[in-house]
């Protein structure tokens, strides 16, 4: 009886891995309606002309990638589809062969080639302000080379492109605390217009930029990246996982009210025993 | 031997100090090149203590391995991963290290196979241990409590499709959680996190705090 009152950890983990192992092999469909703060960056995106060049941070390491490289594809699909430059590095050094990657296999994808429609620098050492400030002089200088040990200097995105002043939108895409300085250093500075993409442990932080009109989107976790999917009509990993992410939060929810309730019929007969003691 | 444990430290600490906040409110050409030397510094020191570190890691798991302590089979692990990812990056399919980094070698198995996977995967268990977490801690024991119990909950629909279904409302609501009520709190938290560092950093600079020396406050 006592043990019916406490729940044992191991029937929620077991739990928990039966559900998202069905979710996973039995995907089911529900509604995915894009949230206002992540239509906010496919909207300004969406509003850019064709030839226009953004910035990708990829502020992440591969633990992170089940959350952030989805939100990374969408981004750089869109960005593609609609004949836009995107210019990535990182200041995580796990992070950068992932960020290469995907840079690589999605311009792949949309026949695009480094160098002239997109540029992928890899990661640079050094303090974030002073990195940041470096770009807000010259990309070339920053980074004389590409991870390939091709030269910056010959490349024919920056003929236009020269510094971070040339950039026309800013995305951080993080799995730390990287958005506050590209806010400080990068946004704010050079008056860059910004957003970001982060995990969902991340998003509760950076709230405090949207509140402030610093961040005018943000792309929060696996949903954040399904709901743009959803707006680009690409659906991949992020609407992919929905079906794991509702039934683990739903279940996580299922077992806090239990625990709850038995919690509440422990405290009701302790009190029903001391109750009878003192008649 | 106290002037150059304590006194000598203590004032390069506080000249240093000063300079640093000082040329902050200086918009002179020669404090921006000030900076940037700086910066160089700070780039230079970071690299020998990269360096150090890997020494350190290294001894430590060789100390280890020699004296057979508890666990001492899983610091051989160390030394396989650290020295095949050394390896493989050093070599970088036969072009060495020092020239541009060559794709689809060793490294990159190892990275996309290896590295990102069992990274991934330890992520992942996070998933249980916040289940288990919030089963065992979220209980209806006080007003406050409940209040973290209900946004929880709320929270947890909202961002998941599940919640939509249930009724459009868990979305607006876990939305408005996080642009009002959550930012309210980690604005306060800022703040007083800023205002702990302010205090902090001028406790070293004026040598109250001594404990970065060693030994203590003696």
């Amino acid at each position: 009886m006592r043990k019916a009152r406490e729940l044992d950890v191991r029937w929620v983990f077991l739990a928990l891995a039966a559900a998202l192992t069905l979710a996973v092999r039995f995907p089911f469909s529900q509604p995915i309606t894009p949230s206002p703060a992540v239509k906010a960056v496919y909207d300004y995106i969406e509003a850019l002309p064709e030839g226009s060049t953004i910035l990708i941070a990829t502020d992440y390491d591969p633990q992170a990638r089940a959350e952030v490289v989805p939100i990374t594809q969408a981004l750089l699909r869109h960005a593609f589809s609609r004949g836009i430059r995107v210019i990535g590095m990182t200041f995580w050094p796990d992070g950068a062969p992932l960020g290469a990657r995907l840079f690589r296999d999605i311009g792949d994808e949309y026949g695009k080639t480094s160098g002239v429609d997109y540029v992928y620098l890899g990661y640079k050492f050094g303090g974030m302000a002073q990195v940041i400030t470096n770009m807000g002089e010259s990309f070339t200088s920053a980074f004389p080379a590409d991870p390939e040990g091709n030269r910056t200097a010959t490349m024919p995105v920056f003929e236009e492109v020269r510094n971070l002043r040339s950039v026309d939108y800013l995305i951080d895409i993080a799995a730390g605390e990287t958005v506050t300085a590209w806010v400080m250093y990068g946004a704010d500075k050079y008056r860059i217009p910004m957003a970001a993409g982060c995990t969902a442990v991340v998003g509760p932080d950076l709230y405090v930029f949207m509140n402030t009109g610093q961040l005018n989107g943000l792309i929060a976790g696996l949903r954040g990246a399904a709901d743009y999917e959803v707006l680009i009509g690409s659906p991949d990993l992020g609407v992919r996982g929905m079906p794991a992410q509702s039934a683990a939060h739903g279940m996580i929810v299922l077992f806090v009210i239990v625990a709850n309730v038995l919690y509440f019929r422990k405290r009701l007969s302790l009190r029903s025993r001391r109750q009878a003691e003192r008649d | 031997m106290r002037f150059f444990r304590l006194t000598l430290p203590l004032i390069i600490v506080f000249l240093f100090g000063l300079f640093g906040l000082g040329i902050q409110y200086s918009a002179h050409p020669w404090t921006a090149e000030t900076k940037e030397t700086l910066a160089l510094w700070i780039k230079l020191i970071g690299g020998v203590a990269a360096l150090l570190g890997i020494y350190s890691l290294i001894r430590l798991h060789v100390n280890k391995v020699r004296r057979r302590d508890e666990g001492w089979g899983y610091s051989t692990f160390f030394f396989l991963g650290f020295g095949i990812m050394a390896a493989a990056l050093i070599y970088n399919g036969g072009q060495w290290f020092w020239n541009g980094f060559v794709q689809d070698t060793a490294f990159d198995q190892l990275y996309y196979y290896l590295f990102e996977a069992a990274g991934a995967t330890m992520f992942s268990l996070l998933g249980f241990f916040i289940a288990s977490a919030a089963v065992r801690t979220f209980r209806a024991r006080s007003m406050e409590a409940t209040l973290l119990l209900a946004a929880a909950i709320i929270v947890m629909l909202g961002r998941a499709p599940l919640g939509e279904m249930i009724t459009g409302y868990f979305p607006r609501v876990q939305e408005w959680i996080m642009a009002i009520p959550n930012t309210a709190a980690k604005r306060g938290v800022g703040l007083g996190i800023c205002l702990g560092l302010l205090g902090m950093s001028f406790r070293i600079i004026f040598g109250v705090e001594r404990s970065y020396l060693g030994g203590g406050a003696r």
